[in-house]
């Protein structure tokens, strides 16, 4: 009994020192283990009489519990100190750069792109495409361009070596309109589509490059009219200026439709009240889209029934639209490919 | 074109407004550009009388002290440079302290005027030239007047216009009438339902004519349909009137003499190109339209030699052309100082064979601009007629009853009459128009009734509209001057079509969406370079521009590689030491003339173009690879198979596989590049750029490229299937082997799996070593296996021993490999 007491007496002194995991399984052990002073103690147990035995037994649980509780607390302890270390380890700098996958830019002119057609393909529009390079009679006649007449200088033209070949003059194509003699023999009416390519015209300067991106539209059906034509630009403009803007419609010139148009929405960002605007340069408006009603004679000659089936046609230049949402000084920019720029969007 | 307000202004007998008209016209197609406001400045300038000169007393300049009288304004002493003062009696321009004066400088145009001394000596303003008021392009001097105007009187009181607005006006191909003035106010006229009444020439007297003042004139080409001729005589040639001079000079043309001037004028006025020439030079008295004959040479105004061709349409005297029909005049026939008797010519030519002339000869003038765009051929007696009126006025030249009108073999077609109907205008348009108002619209731009029903009318073209012919260019009439603006807004009731003409749009943009999102940039490049461009990486160019616009952008793009390995020179030599770009763009290449596209007819059908094009997929790498204060070495040739891998897993979930075979591109560096495929599609290659082509770009040896097909890239998009996860742990093993360099880490890890039977999901190399230490020719190779359980059936460890065991077993015995 009395050395039940001496253990007990040791219990608190022995587990205060502990300062670690292995030394609380040692100090542990020395009470509780195989050799452990209480081990030793207990094994005793069976030599006791049994009136003596209870009151033992009663005294040795009592230490057990109390070597127990110490161990215990002294657990609790190490966790503590342990966290409190982590926790207390110098600081990170988070001052320092973070350890960032590369992120990679998308082209202007394809975020662009991407936005455009996806506006028009969420209004019913599907995406069409053709070839660069095609013949003059797709570039041209067949969108009823007179022979010899100036509107052709309207587009300066790259032609191709023909190397000898026999028929048409093949060149690039200078407009995405191609695609609307492509699209009308593919399949009779109902059309509707946007046509998005690369074009080319034979012109390079401060504001022309000689290879820029489109995106046609094409709806032909019976009924179309040209406020069809409005509608449907003037929700693409609201979507892609913004709900507030409005259109103006005013006359213009294209040999494949009649009557052509241009669309302007009104300037998304001074609405017309700045005469120093660097968006509309003061005019209030914004040239959207150089459109109007398909000649007669581009569905002639793609064998449609004119007196039967309407349509329109649009083509707005993706190479501006990017210049003014990212505010391009200048058009060369898109095409040089400099990191630098790229990685300035 | 530039339209003078002013000018526009007195035709319509209306003052409008200058604002209004612009928007005006803009909305109804003829869009203003920009309107400049000009002579503002010259209210305070004063006609002035020069009463005495003196030498400046000391300046060693020629300059003169003029002491000039301004009427009830009294007199003043004024320094002048000029050498041209007039002596006392003379009239010049005064312009006082305050005004503002031009430099025709561009760097700093203008000025205004402030009283300070000129060698000594202040004066109260100064005596201008044309150019410092900008009323013309002389500075020889000041302008002296010729007219008898009173001192003191103000400019602007004495010249017509002179505060005035010019519209830069973009005319479009399909409005050779707005060439001119008068149509210009007709369309104004129209769209403010104005009356007008056109241009009307005042009848001058004349005499008859004397023998030897009469001319033969004859078309023989049908080019020249109507050929007017007429005569003056006892003309004075000399410098025409400031307001003459000063209109043209603000319209963009150069003041010549009184002749060329109203000849140029009526030009402006009518859209009516025209010519005068001296009659004593032109043989015979004679002047023929007809084909050129072969060789035939003729200088031009503008001193250039032309050898001439029968395609040619040249106006001839009985001897030899003295003009380019409908282009430009020949030197020795215009008009000199000396010139006593004119001869007018107004004719009337086809536009495409004007066009095609100016074409080959490269001339570009006002008449060939006008002509090829179609002149209204009635309009050649109006212009005579103005151009007399004007040049009595001018030259007092005396008109002679020599009048002549020759027309060409073939009679020109009438224009033609066309039935709009009511039912189709709105179709069209969107919004019906009244019958009443679309009348009043076609009344005042020209086109007179010729039948009216209920549903429809017929109306004929007028002769200065050549662009209109059918019932839908009579529509677009209808509508730009009833308001285009004013069409409502309507929703296309979708139809569900599908296009027909599809190429790759959603494969490049899977593709361009992918690359970024793997932490490329893109670039794009022009389709065509320079052929030494595309040498530079071996490959040759089979598709060139006929037309360039320098010889180094001839060549149609027959790889992408080309243009990325500029891009990355231009990034290294900006200091940039890592590069990742990419591109998706057409590649082009000749047909083959056996090739199922080569004609137009089958390649629309298929929606194919004349070259062939095929779009890659290309991206070059330079540099250290990502990493984060250490040094992660460089990439190679592997870090582009792996972008590929990465990319295709992205696309379509599928393993690359990689070998040495087929035929490697020029710019493949033979130690470091592979052939990549997945499944049996090869993609393309991706190499080490070869250290040959390294210089010509200054890239360093860091430099990875790939070029891949995107039609391969995307062909390939097996069904995925779930799989439903095993709730059961999978188990790791690491197997480190020395294996001969010689047999492909490929085939290490697949004899591995082999071996390792069906439960192992996955060998990984994670790790290689190449050392001193280890056998000459051999690497260790370290990889990670994982094996999954099936079912519900917990993997034992001594199961996975097993199949590890067996699995190195294999590779020990096939490779002779050592287990370390
Ligand atoms: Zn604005």
């Amino acid at each position: 009994m009395e050395a039940l007491d001496a253990i007990e007496r040791e219990v608190d002194s022995a587990f205060a020192p502990v300062r670690d995991e292995q030394e609380l399984r040692a100090t542990h052990a020395k009470f509780l283990g195989k050799e452990g002073s209480l081990t030793e103690i207990m094994r005793r147990m069976p030599e006791l009489a049994p009136a003596e035995k209870k009151t033992f037994g009663q005294a040795v649980n009592r230490v057990k519990t109390a070597v127990e509780a110490a161990s215990e607390a002294a657990e609790v302890r190490l966790r503590q100190a342990a966290l409190a270390r982590e926790l207390d380890r110098e600081p990170t700098d988070v001052t320092m750069p973070g350890r960032r996958p590369r992120v990679g830019r998308q082209h202007p002119l394809h975020r662009v792109l991407y936005d455009v057609t996806d506006i028009f393909v969420s209004m019913g529009f599907d995406v069409a495409e053709g070839p660069e390079s095609d013949w003059e009679t797709n570039n041209f006649e067949r969108l009823g361009f007179p022979p010899d007449h100036p509107a052709l200088d309207m587009q300066d033209t790259f032609f191709l070596h023909n190397e000898g070949r026999p028929g048409p003059r093949t060149l690039l194509r200078t407009h995405t309109s191609t695609v609307q003699i492509r699209e009308l023999l593919s399949h009779p009416p109902p059309v509707m589509i946007v046509a998005p390519g690369t074009v080319f015209r034979c012109d390079d300067d401060a504001t022309h490059s000689p290879m820029f991106a489109q995106i046609e539209g094409l709806v032909v059906d019976e009924g179309i009219s040209l406020a069809h034509l409005r509608g449907t630009l003037a929700t693409f403009a609201q979507r892609l200026f913004g709900k507030d803007v409005t259109t103006r419609m005013r006359g213009s010139y294209f040999p494949f439709t009649e009557p052509s148009v241009e669309l302007d929405a009104s300037c998304s960002v001074c609405g017309g009240r700045d005469p120093h605007c660097r968006l509309c340069k003061g005019s209030g408006w914004l040239e959207v889209a150089g459109a109007g009603m398909v000649d007669p004679i581009v569905l002639s000659n793609c064998g449609i029934d004119p007196e039967k089936y309407t349509g329109f046609a649009f083509g707005l230049g993706i190479d501006r639209l990017a210049m003014i949402r990212y505010q391009v000084p200048s058009i060369e920019l898109l095409y040089s490919n400099d990191e630098r720029f790229l990685r300035s969007l | 074109m530039n339209i003078s307000y002013q000018w526009l202004s007195a035709l319509l007998g209306a003052d409008p407004g200058v604002d209004k008209v612009a928007r005006l016209l803009t909305d109804a197609g003829l869009e203003i550009e920009k309107v400049r406001e000009v002579g503002a400045n010259l209210a305070s300038v004063l006609v002035a009388v020069v009463e005495s000169t003196r030498p400046h007393p000391t300046s060693k300049n020629p300059l003169t002290l003029v002491t000039v009288g301004l009427g009830s304004q009294g007199s003043l002493e004024i320094v002048c440079g000029a050498k041209n003062v007039p002596a006392p009696g003379g009239r010049v321009l005064f312009a006082p302290v305050g005004t503002t004066v031009f430099t025709g400088d561009p760097k700093s145009p203008s000025f205004v005027l402030v009283e300070k001394p000129v060698a000594g000596i202040v004066s109260k303003g100064m005596l201008c030239s044309e150019i410092e008021l900008d009323l013309g392009s002389d500075d020889s001097g000041i302008i002296v007047l010729d007219e008898e105007i009173p001192a003191g009187t103000k400019l602007v009181d004495v010249l017509p216009g002179a505060h005035d607005w010019i519209l830069e006006v973009n005319v479009t191909p399909n409005r050779p009438d707005a060439l001119g003035h008068l149509g210009v106010a007709r369309d104004v006229a129209a769209l403010l339902a104005i009356p007008f009444n056109g241009v009307r020439a005042k009848c001058v007297p004349s005499r008859p004519a004397r023998e030897d003042e009469r001319v033969r004139v004859e078309s023989k080409t049908a080019a020249c349909d109507r050929f007017d001729a007429a005569v003056l005589v006892d003309a004075t040639v000399r410098r025409s009137p400031l307001w003459l001079r000063s209109r043209l000079h603000r319209l963009g043309l150069r003041a010549i003499n009184n002749v060329v001037d109203a000849s140029n004028y009526v030009m402006l006025e009518l859209g009516q190109p025209n010519h005068t020439y001296d009659l004593d030079v032109i043989a015979e008295r004679t002047v023929i339209a007809r084909n050129a004959v072969d060789g035939e040479v003729l200088q031009t105004l503008d001193e250039k030699t032309r050898t001439l061709s029968a395609a040619d349409i040249v106006i001839a005297d009985a001897k030899k052309p003295v003009g380019l029909a409908g282009v430009m005049g020949g030197e020795g026939s215009g008009i000199t100082d000396n010139t006593k008797r004119l001869l007018l010519e107004a004719a009337h030519f086809d536009p495409s064979t004007v066009r095609r002339m100016a074409k080959r000869h490269e001339i570009h003038s006002d008449a060939s601009h006008r002509f090829e765009r179609g002149v209204d051929p009635t309009c050649p007696p109006l212009a005579i007629a103005r151009l007399k009126e004007l040049l009595v006025e001018l030259t007092g030249a005396t008109v002679v009853d020599a009048d002549v009108t020759a027309r060409g073999p073939s009679e020109l077609a009438p224009s033609p009459e066309v039935a709009v109907r009511d039912a189709r205008v709105k179709a069209v348009l969107g919004i019906a128009v009244s019958r009443d108002e679309e009348r009043r619209i076609l009344a005042a731009l020209g086109f007179s009734l010729v039948d009216e029903a209920p549903e429809r009318v017929v109306v004929r073209v007028p002769t200065w509209r050549p662009d209109v012919t059918r019932e839908i260019d009579v529509i677009e009439e209808i509508g730009r001057v009833f308001g285009l603006d004013r069409v409502p807004l309507a929703v296309v009731p979708s139809s569900g079509a599908r296009a027909g003409a599809v190429r790759d749009f959603s494969q490049r943009r899977r593709v361009r969406d992918a690359l970024v999102a793997l932490g490329l940039d893109e670039a794009v490049n022009y389709a065509f370079d320079a052929d030494a461009l595309f040498e530079s990486v071996g490959v040759r160019a089979t598709a060139r521009i006929a037309n360039p616009l320098s010889s180094d952008r001839a060549a149609m793009r027959p790889t992408l590689v080309a243009g990325l390995l500029k891009n990355a020179s231009l990034a290294v030599r900006h200091g940039e030491h890592k590069v990742r770009l990419f591109e998706v763009g057409t590649v082009f290449s000749a047909r083959a003339s056996d090739d199922p596209h080569a004609n137009e007819r089958d390649a629309t059908a298929a929606n194919e173009g004349p070259l062939h094009e095929e779009t890659r997929v290309a991206f070059v790498l330079v540099g250290p690879r990502d990493s984060y204060l250490g040094d992660a070495g460089s990439v190679d040739v592997l870090d582009g198979k792996g972008v590929v891998e990465a990319l295709v897993e992205s696309l379509s979930r599928s393993e690359v596989r990689a070998d040495r075979e087929g035929e490697a591109p020029p710019w493949a560096h033979r130690a470091a590049f592979a052939r990549l495929s997945v499944g049996d599609r090869v993609l393309g290659y991706v190499s080490e750029l070869h250290p040959s082509m390294r210089g010509a770009f200054r890239l360093p040896a860091s430099t990875v490229i790939a070029e891949l097909s995107l039609e391969a890239l995307t062909a390939i998009r097996p069904a995925l299937r779930a799989i439903r996860p095993s709730k059961l742990p999978s188990m790791r093993r690491d197997v480190a082997l020395l294996v001969a360099r010689s047999h492909p880490v490929a085939t290490v890890a697949a004899l591995l799996r082999e071996g390792a039977g069906e439960r192992c999901t996955s060998v990984a190399l994670f790790d290689r070593y190449v050392g001193k230490e280890l056998p000459e020719g051999a690497h260790s190779v370290a990889f990670s296996m994982e094996f999954s359980p099936l079912g519900d059936k917990t993997l034992t460890d001594a199961e996975v021993d097993g199949w590890v065991k067996a699995a190195v077993a294999r590779v020990v015995q096939d490779l002779q490999a050592v287990q370390r």
